[in-house]
């Protein structure tokens, strides 16, 4: 009997029904929802968020600004998907709610302004961030001291520039870096679009250690953003031009895998098989590219590694990026191979699995929930006495520096990556 | 004692006699001489059955009678002196084991069978109940679970409730009515057990219930250190909890005069001992030094249980300065021991008669012959946060040597329970001397009852201490539970 | 009937406008959902067959604001629904009449760790699994160990006395709570037990406990910590028959040997365990029996050796042990994530929640066996078996309202047999409204009467969470159950 219904409701929404079907209200995951854990709502738990899906999917409710305000409250961390024990897609519920609010939700021109201004024209485009930091790069104190009469928007998205903007020149990658000694595998780098202007050393650090241990580091030129931002805020459509365009960049069939160093684009690349399963000409490349993808850390602690040489005598805290850990499940490798580095003391965060806040441009449109989850992060790291704090995405890495900057601490943010560079010998300043 | 029988006597005999013959109604004088503090009650009854408590509680209730539910009799001196005492209903005949699945490892029992014959029973099946309050020979399961009597064991064990599955009652109107069960794990309704566990008879007549059992030991031994000073004993406790050696008793006993025998002898003689230095005046001891026995028993395999004991002397022997001495001793001897300085006034329990009333009342009497009188001993007992123990001991010794007392103590150390031994005086001293141990044991976030006191005493002092602000729903239930108040009026906290 | 329930609703207060102002004033704006879009997402629990919308939510930060909640809602004769995590399998949260549901979640903290005197201090919405994790590293643990412990809340498990598998052993919540802070219905903030072992009087603590928030809401809890045992030895058993692994839980204990957790779980199980998780369990067993023994070095390899003895004599066809602490959590990550492996492979399920004595398990789960076929229900069982602790699982689709109906009376089959074999309905879910029409068959109108009356005691007015736990008053009145709402 329901069959026809249910195929019915399918093509009038693009929330996957069986998908939803899989949570089984049991609330497992309310735990790890950051939002929850802080207003204590149902309604901003995974599993109320789910409950309203499924209330607007069977007709009872609409997509009111009551109901879409909970949805755009949500992360997208997905730490409740490592609790679900019934395997529920959460991300892939979230990201078909959310293209479904775009397109029957009329939103405030403000918030409109803001997509476009910062997901739609900024971030994916590395020249254009470019040309709108010069005037930061030269007068950065001085804008930054104006940041208080600045809209709001604008102003906590300069906050959390990085205080020293990297000198790209210095970090610049060749198309191609060549393997130190023999080469034993071949891979590409995902050099991001806001990672490649402002983590240009995370980059830089990350094709030193692969050259390291014998890889060669392709760096293709006409890759582009991954799609995060689009797949995450309801424009998936956007999303999957995006992933197109990588598909066509990335030399597939010559590289061993392709290196993703920000978490967020590592777990996008590996739904580029999801995301195009749809298209036939497609959805099999994407399928090969997400099986290719591989974090970093996931790769370096496949190989066989190369000693580290290089002493970094520093109490390091790590700190789990949302889509590292819950969305790639990639918790222990990071920890293992920071462990290795000669000198290094590795301490626990307290609740380092919790999201930061940073969350893609979260931090930029829902700040209030962004400060408070990025207080307790600094709290937790405050309270560990680290001199470091190492986390492999870009978003948190802005994100913990800014929180750290305001508690006025000393301590410093790192990609691991980074640290491994030193350990290898690599100079950074 | 001079006995005032009230007319409405030969009525309320026959009545009873009615309900369970008359071979079962006994005339108080020889089944219950002294009483309940004090007060006789005009007949003590032995039903046979909850259906016969049933219809003695209706009867009571149609005609405003009080009763007083008695088991071993071991506890009657705990709580007010009841404001009236007409029936004491004694459970003596409850006392069949009703189901023992041993692969099951729960027991269903009548109220009315004493500790020790359950136990035989159990370890026969290699199995006990881990309790082990004071005079087990004597002491009923109905009466361990209407006082909460656990023992030393409690250290392992935890409470009486803990292990408490089900419960039957008869309610003051004289309806059975049960609550848990025989399962081991089971949520359905309300935990009653948990009610009816130290409310000293005062809502319903306990009469079945059911634990869950534990194997019997199979090996057990004891560690007996003496210490300079209880304050010594502070660390040594502290030591020993912490350790992955968990003792199922932690006994703290004192005071003893320290070097004048070796803990074994201390203990063995504990009984004479104790009585002997109860009516020590504070200036006896040598150099007015009063130190401390830590009694800790450890149980297991063989293997587990050498291996705590050496991991015990281990954690001990930093702690033995001057003065100290540390030795093994067998369980027996060091249980006993610790049982008897929980009740100083062992000796003189007397048992209570048969369901027959007893030949005559010369032989109770003889029985009672060679016993110190009926006010012997002041006995309170004080609950505190256990880290605070034996600073609050260590108080009360000061405050006893202060005022000329001689101060006896025997405490559950890692529970935080201790009893107060005093011998019985000048009331007006007594009565300040309780306050301000009271006071001691709030102010370590508890509170101190007094178990064994004459009536006059009682009279004088608070036995529960005050009233906290909740008393309301203690006051309230009571009320709903037992409206006209026959059963133990007064006699529990806050005189409900 | 309906006359009857009319009556009920006559005295029942509606909440206002004016009361909703209120109770903003007391716990802020945001902090108040009334909203039919919002409200609900608290229609249910973890049990999903009976759904019913509060008229209103409130979230209160601090037992003070919890008290004035309450009293005006007393004021204005509304009934109250307490909620922690909502994890509930028996719909004890589940708002059947109405009403509002206060929720715990936001007082998440924890408020002291005394780890001399072994307890600490929490607040009610804080998660059981947070008070391990505060102490583990000084070797203590909270021991009540449900399966849902990672989102379950301490006032949760206080008012459905939680067990866990290693309850066995350690016993449920009620032996590990020495003190609650709870809100009466009038708004009364009463303290009882506390941080000593007893206090004068009634055990006012100890009987709140398992009351499913009927008595009050409880606010704090002082909870006991259990020091951690020096060592474990975990098993896994592999058995051909379940009597088999049946019988091997008898013996261990009749043996005097104490696991800290028995846990069976049969083929079906172990199938959609293997499916999901892929542990590497025989996927041809008829059960497997994962054994803990926990205690000290000295001895523990001598009672593991007697354990597998025991397994192999009762027919055990494989043994394994953990051999660090890494495969023993995992065996354990695949006991507790059993239910989550049976959503993946089945659209609905009810998890049943019955004890026998441990002796006549072999009877309960045959008859499970026989009532599955007999419904045409495919029944899981993963459970605790050293405290004869069922939980068949009946797999079933929810948009098939025939099949429902053959889930529904299946469970009820199950639940008598466990009481006709001197069991009860529930071990450690509680009665919610999924069990009340049981509770009748479990104890006579005296037994009831004496609760009910203390209830009174409490609640007067009998608002907190109406419909759970007993059988209406006024005879036994058959709700008949609203279907699930299907999807389309």
């Amino acid at each position: 009997m329901s069959t026809a219904q249910s195929q019915a409701t399918a093509t009038q929404s693009s929330i996957p029904l069986d998908d939803l079907r899989t949570c089984i209200h049991c609330g497992l995951c309310t735990s790890a929802c950051p939002t929850y854990l802080k207003l204590g709502s149902e309604l901003d738990s995974p599993r109320g968020r789910i409950y309203l899906m499924s209330a607007v999917q069977q007709g009872r409710i609409g997509w009111t600004g009551e109901v879409v305000k909970h949805l755009d409250l949500c992360l997208e961390c997905r730490a409740c998907e490592t609790a679900c024990p019934s395997g529920v897609p959460y991300g892939r519920l979230l990201e078909a709610a959310r293209d479904e609010i775009a397109k029957a939700y009329p939103r405030p021109w403000r918030e409109r302004l803001l997509l476009k201004v910062f997901r739609d024209t900024l971030f994916p485009y590395p020249a254009r961030l470019r040309l709108a930091l010069w005037p930061v790069r030269i007068a950065g104190g001085l804008i930054r001291k104006l940041s208080g009469i600045l809209p709001d928007e604008l102003g906590r998205m300069l906050e959390l520039l990085p205080q020293e903007l990297p000198d790209e020149r210095r970090y610049r990658l060749p198309p191609v870096v060549p393997a130190a000694g023999e080469r034993r595998y071949r891979v590409a780098l995902l050099t991001g679009c806001v990672g490649s202007v402002l983590f240009a050393r995370a980059n830089w650090a990350t094709a030193r250690v692969l050259a390291h241990n014998g890889c060669e580091v392709v760096i293709p030129q006409d890759q582009g953003c991954c799609g995060a931002l689009h797949l995450h805020t309801g424009a998936s459509e956007t999303a999957r031009e995006f992933a197109r365009r990588n598909l066509k960049a990335f030399p597939l069939d010559d590289v061993d895998a392709i290196i993703v160093n920000a978490a967020g684009c590592g777990s996008t690349l590996k739904e580029y098989g999801d995301m195009l399963a749809g298209d036939p000409a497609a959805g099999p490349v994407a399928e090969r590219l997400s099986a290719k993808t591989k974090d970093i850390s996931e790769f370096l602690s496949q190989i066989d590694l190369k000693p580290m040489t290089h002493p970094v005598p520093k109490t390091v805290a790590y700190h789990d990026a949302c889509h590292l850990a819950h969305g790639q499940g990639i918790r222990k490798e990071p920890r293992e191979l920071l462990a290795q580095v000669p000198g290094l003391r590795l301490v626990e965060l307290r609740d380092a699995e919790i999201c930061c806040g940073s969350a893609g441009i979260y931090n930029i449109l829902q700040p209030e929930m962004a400060e408070r989850l990025l207080d307790d992060k600094v709290d937790a790291i405050l309270a560990t006495g680290a001199e470091v704090v190492a986390t492999g995405n870009p978003g948190c890495l802005m994100q913990i520096a800014k929180g750290l900057a305001g508690r006025g601490g000393k301590v410093q943010v790192v990609h691991p990556i980074e640290i491994l560079a030193q350990a290898y010998g690599e100079a950074l300043p | 004692m001079t006995v005032d029988r009230a007319p409405l006597t030969e009525k309320l005999v026959s009545a009873l006699e009615a309900i369970v013959g008359p071979q079962h109604v006994a005339a108080p004088e020889t089944a219950l001489p002294e009483g309940v503090d004090g007060r006789l009650p005009q007949a003590v009854v032995f039903p046979k059955d909850p259906e016969e408590i049933g219809a003695i509680l209706r009867y009571a209730n149609e005609n405003r009678l009080a009763v007083i539910p008695v088991g071993g009799g071991t506890q009657l001196g705990l709580g007010h002196p009841p404001e009236r005492a007409e029936i004491a209903l004694s459970l003596s005949r409850l006392d069949q084991i009703v189901a023992h699945e041993p692969a099951d490892m729960t027991v269903t029992v009548q109220a009315g069978i004493s500790i020790a014959a359950l136990q035989a029973h159990l370890a026969r099946h290699g199995q006990c109940l881990p309790y082990d309050p004071p005079l087990p020979g004597r002491a009923t399961i109905g009466g361990i679970i209407a006082t909460r009597e656990a023992g030393p064991l409690r250290q392992a064990f935890r409470g009486v409730a803990d292990r408490l599955l089900g419960i039957q009652v008869v309610t003051a109107s004289g309806k059975i009515a049960k609550a848990g069960g025989r399962v081991v794990k089971n949520v359905s309704g309300y935990e009653m057990g948990r009610l009816y566990t130290g409310s000293l008879g005062t809502l319903a007549v306990i009469v079945e219930a059911t634990f869950k059992v534990q194997p019997s030991f199979l090996d057990a031994g004891m560690i007996a250190v003496s210490l300079p000073s209880v304050e010594a004993a502070r660390p040594v406790i502290r030591a020993l909890l912490d350790s992955d050696a968990q003792p199922v008793l932690l006994e703290l006993l004192g005071p003893i005069t320290v070097g004048a025998a070796s803990p074994a002898e201390l203990l063995s003689g504990f009984p004479q001992h104790a009585r002997a230095f109860a009516s020590f005046e504070a200036s006896d001891l040598p150099g007015g030094q009063s130190g401390a026995l830590l009694v800790a028993g450890y149980a297991g395999t063989r293997e587990e249980m050498e291996w705590q004991l050496a991991e015990a002397e281990r954690l001990i022997t930093p702690h033995l300065d001057k003065g100290a001495a540390m030795e093994r001793i067998p369980w027996a001897l060091g249980h006993q021991a610790v049982l008897q300085a929980h009740r100083h006034d062992a000796q003189r329990v007397v048992p209570l008669a048969a369901s027959a009333p007893l030949d005559s009342a010369g032989a109770r009497a003889q029985q009672r012959a060679g016993t110190s009188p009926a006010d012997d001993y002041v006995t309170c007992r004080a609950h505190v946060r256990a880290s605070e123990l034996v600073q609050v001991v260590s108080q009360a010794l000061a405050l006893a040597a202060g005022s000329g007392f001689a101060l006896a103590y025997a405490a559950h150390a890692g529970t935080g329970i201790v009893r107060f031994h005093v011998p019985a005086g000048d009331e007006e001293r007594l009565a300040w001397l309780i306050g301000s141990l009271r006071e001691g044991s709030i102010g370590a976030g508890g509170s101190l009852i007094v178990e064994r006191a004459a009536p006059s005493l009682k009279a004088k002092i608070s036995v529960f201490g005050p009233l906290g602000k909740e008393f309301f729903l203690h006051k309230a239930i009571k009320e709903r539970m037992d409206p006209i108040r026959i059963l133990n009026p007064g006699r529990f906290l806050g005189n409900l | 009937m309906s006359s009857q329930q009319g009556a009920a609703s006559a005295t029942q207060g509606r909440v206002t406008p004016r009361l909703v102002e209120e109770l903003r004033r007391v716990v802020g704006e945001e902090n108040v959902f009334v909203e039919p879009s919002e409200v609900l997402a608290w229609e249910c629990d973890g049990y999903t067959l009976e759904r019913h919308p509060p008229e209103a939510v409130v979230l209160p930060a601090s037992t003070e604001e919890v008290s004035r909640v309450m009293r005006l809602l007393h004021q204005a004769q509304v009934p109250v629904i307490p909620r922690g995590a909502g994890t509930s399998l028996s719909g004890a949260t589940v708002p059947v009449g109405g009403g509002v549901v206060v929720s715990l979640s936001r007082m998440n903290r924890i408020l002291k760790i005394d780890l001399e005197n072994r307890r600490a201090v929490v607040e009610a919405g804080v998660v059981n699994l947070w008070v391990t994790r505060a102490v583990e590293n000084d070797g203590f643990f909270f021991a009540p160990d449900p399966s849902s412990q990672g989102a379950c809340t301490i006032g949760g498990n206080v008012a459905t006395n939680s067990g866990g598998p290693h309850t066995l052993k350690y016993g449920v919540t009620i032996n590990h709570i020495l003190g609650v802070e709870m809100v009466l219905a009038d708004g009364t903030v009463v303290e009882l037990g506390g941080d000593v072992e007893e206090r004068p009087g009634y055990d006012l603590a100890g009987f709140v406990i398992g009351s499913e928030g009927t008595l009050g809401i409880v606010t704090k809890a002082v909870v006991r910590l259990t020091r951690a045992p020096q060592t474990y030895r975990t098993l896994l058993a592999v058995f051909d028959t379940i009597d088999a692994a049946t019988r091997t839980v008898s013996e261990v204990i009749r043996q005097g040997i104490i696991p800290a957790a028995v846990e069976m779980m049969d083929n079906l199980i172990i199938q959609a365990v293997e499916e999901a998780f892929h542990f590497g369990f025989p996927k041809d067993a008829a059960a497997v029996l994962i054994i803990e023994l926990d205690g000290l070095q000295a001895g523990i390899d001598e009672l593991s050796r007697r354990v597998q003895a025991i397994c192999a004599q009762e027919g055990a066809r494989e043994i394994r042990a953990a051999r660090d602490e890494k495969e023993r959590q995992e065996l354990w990550k695949a006991r507790k994530r059993a239910f989550g492996a049976i959503g993946r492979i089945s659209p609905s399920y009810v998890t049943q929640d019955g004890v026998v004595p441990r002796t006549k398990l072999p009877d309960i789960l045959r008859i499970i066996a026989e009532v599955g076929r007999r419904h045409g229900i495919p029944i899981a069982n993963v459970f605790h078996a050293g405290d004869g602790n069922i939980h068949p699982i009946l797999l079933f689709d929810d948009q098939n309202p025939d099949e429902v109906e053959r889930v529904l009376a299946a469970s009820d089959e199950i639940l008598t047999a466990c009481i006709e074999l001197g069991g009860s309905v529930t071990g450690e879910h509680g009665i919610g409204i999924e069990k009340v029409k049981h509770v009748a068959a479990m104890y006579t109108q005296d037994d009831l009467d004496v609760m009910t009356g203390l209830r009174e005691v409490f609640d007067p007015g009998r608002r907190l969470n109406p419909g759970k736990i007993f059988p209406s008053s006024k005879g036994c009145i058959e709700v008949k159950r609203p279907r699930p709402k299907a999807s389309a």
